[in-house]
């Protein structure tokens, strides 16, 4: 069960990312690239976790790994509020 | 975007507070008569819309503190925005709906491509004024 | 340290839940209804990761720290997939 749960994850995870790179195509808003980016990585943890045998060391990496998602769409939110008319 | 000229500050305005073209007109409505205190009844008689709805769209306005309620009734609303930065967007709705009214009206139906850019908005912490 | 990411990464997850959803109050743009409850999903399943690793290491608790992420996957898939095609 939990194999099948991951692999939702994962496949989520990559279609929302896949979703916000269309975004960005339309609108040029790098929030939207550094969201596709962030999502891209948090599946490619997921796939990574799915696929390392549990050794404790293998996975505190790859909480780091998660911890650089997380701070692309910190990034991307702190960009956002740093430019005043980041598109026009 | 079809949006014309219509300025920033309309644009967000509409965004933001207008849902639809028959909450536009009664706002517009009771902007026209500052002083003129307005119930559901005489709202769905002036615009020929339903009582229901136009008590709805009275009590949305008023949350968007841009009606007061009036003193004597609980039913009865006047125009009065809670601040001039309002006051002044609609203003700018209200010329805007005369010069290019499809315009606003295409704002209002607020495309999916707006959507994507509502989202990227939703992270901008500090609102512009 | 992987216990400070754990928090780290869910208070980034409320931040995004807490700007979308006070945005979807304003705009009435259920994306971000969706959205933010995504990131809901994802603060509660970094919450219980440190949960699991930290306060209850000999539990496992991947089925609950997980479903919280995959069902806000979900709802933001719906949302990505209704609210913007053209």
């Amino acid at each position: 069960m939990s194999q099948f749960i991951s692999g939702a994850i994962t496949m989520a995870y990559l279609v929302a990312g896949l979703f916000f790179l269309r975004y960005w195509k339309v609108t040029r808003d790098r929030l939207f690239a550094l969201f596709a980016l962030a999502f891209w990585v948090l599946a490619g943890q997921r796939l990574a976790l799915a696929l390392t045998t549990e050794t404790a060391e293998n996975t505190t990496v790859l909480y780091v790994v998660r911890l650089i998602a997380f701070t692309l769409i910190l990034a991307a939110i702190v960009e956002k509020n740093r430019s005043r008319n980041p598109k026009d | 975007m079809a949006a014309g000229k219509i300025s920033r500050e309309v644009e967000q305005f509409i965004h933001e507070k207008i849902h639809s073209v028959e909450q536009l007109e009664v706002l517009l409505l009771l902007s026209r008569t500052p002083e003129k205190e307005w119930g559901p009844a005489e709202v769905s008689q002036e615009l020929h819309i339903q009582p229901e709805s136009a008590a709805k769209r009275l009590f949305d306005l008023h949350a968007a503190e841009l009606l007061i309620l009036s003193q004597t009734s609980d039913r009865l609303y006047r125009y009065k925005p809670a601040t001039s930065a309002l006051e002044s967007a609609v203003r700018g709705l209200a010329e805007a709906y005369t010069v290019r009214r499809v315009s606003v009206i295409n704002l209002i139906f607020a495309t999916p491509r707006d959507h994507i850019r509502v989202f990227s908005d939703a992270f901008r912490i500090r609102k512009e004024d | 340290m992987a216990g400070v990411v754990y928090i780290l990464c869910a208070l980034t997850s409320l931040a995004c839940a807490v700007l979308l959803l006070r945005a979807y109050r304003q705009s009435k743009v259920r994306l971000l209804l969706w959205s933010g409850l995504c990131f809901i999903g994802l603060a509660l399943n970094n919450g219980l990761l440190f949960l699991d690793k930290k306060v209850f290491p000999d539990v496992d608790l991947f089925l609950l720290r997980s479903l919280p992420a995959l069902a806000g996957l979900m709802l933001l898939l719906y949302g990505l997939i209704w609210e913007t095609a053209e």
